[in-house]
């Protein structure tokens, strides 16, 4: 009984493996990135049409943005993205010492962005700027707050996958690892047009 | 190591940073051109989204994906670009 329950666990895998190819990262993941999505887009929509409404208000309030800020952390969570890229192409290969070096840089690459958001907030909050402040202000701290708590659960979940692959220990499966990634590259591609709207529209 | 850096996903990866680049100088120096004001800002969502579809095809690797993701993928970023353009460009 158990030879043949061990028999059967090989193909499983391998099948496993040829439907992640299929489908990355199973159902689950993208019935979840679809709905994020569609969610943000009705943010965006709305913080645009709030804009019209008050276009001076927007564009000032915008301009006292530091786009430093906001063009560094676009590059690190790009950066960030390319690393899980990497670590998922080491997963493949089954080249555990390169997956744990790929998905620390992208922790690390993560951990900075949320640093940069601190100190962001920390200067508008210095400068008597909050969420009550206007328009403008409530949309960029609600919309970059909500994203930075996706950051934070990506980055719970890089960590678990991480913590996952230290003592050698390689039983996570690769549907787990490929859905790790894809909500990771979702926070990259949400910051992407989150970045743009707030600090580059003229 | 060579393996992982010298690849089609690098090459997307260091054309995100180009058009990351690319939109910042439009919308910071492209005043008085042809790309301020409405029209710059239609150019810099439209590079947003284009490089949200790469992010989507190469790095969550839906172009090798079943075909029902990669149309309800192309859907979304053909839509929220024309929704969210329409929004900016016609104050609606």
């Amino acid at each position: 009984m158990q030879k043949k329950q061990a028999k059967n666990s090989r193909p499983l895998k391998e099948e496993e493996g040829q439907n992640a190819l299929k489908l990355p990262g199973g159902e689950g993941i993208w019935v979840f990135v679809f709905g994020d999505l569609v969610v943000f887009s009705l943010f965006f929509s709305v913080f645009l049409s709030y804009r019209g409404d008050s276009l001076a208000l927007f564009e000032t309030s915008a301009s006292t943005l530091n786009l430093t800020f906001g063009l560094v952390n676009t590059l690190v969570l790009l950066t960030s993205s390319w690393f899980m890229v990497c670590a998922l192409k080491a997963f493949r290969m089954k080249d555990y010492s390169y997956v744990k070096r790929f998905s620390e840089l992208s922790i690390i690459c993560g951990l900075l962005f949320v640093l940069l958001k601190v100190f962001e907030y920390k200067e508008k909050i210095s400068d008597g700027i909050g969420l009550t402040s206007n328009d403008f202000f409530m949309f960029y701290f609600v919309l970059t707050g909500i994203h930075l708590f996706h950051v934070v659960i990506g980055l719970i979940i890089l960590t678990w996958l991480r913590l996952s692959l230290r003592h050698n220990n390689h039983s996570v499966s690769a549907p787990s690892v490929e859905a790790s990634c894809i909500f990771w590259h979702m926070v990259d591609l949400l910051w992407i047009v989150l970045f743009p709207l707030l600090y580059l529209l003229p | 190591m060579r393996n992982y850096i010298f690849s089609k996903e690098t090459f997307i990866f260091i054309l995100l940073v180009l058009f990351t680049f690319s939109s910042w100088y439009v919308s910071s120096f492209g005043k008085g051109s042809m790309t301020s004001g409405p029209v710059g800002g239609v150019v810099v969502l439209f590079f947003a989204f284009f490089k949200a579809r790469l992010v989507i095809q190469y790095f969550m690797e839906v172009r090798e994906a079943k075909v029902v993701l990669r149309v309800l993928t192309e859907i979304w970023v053909v839509l929220a670009l024309i929704i969210v353009s329409s929004i900016y460009y016609f104050q609606l």
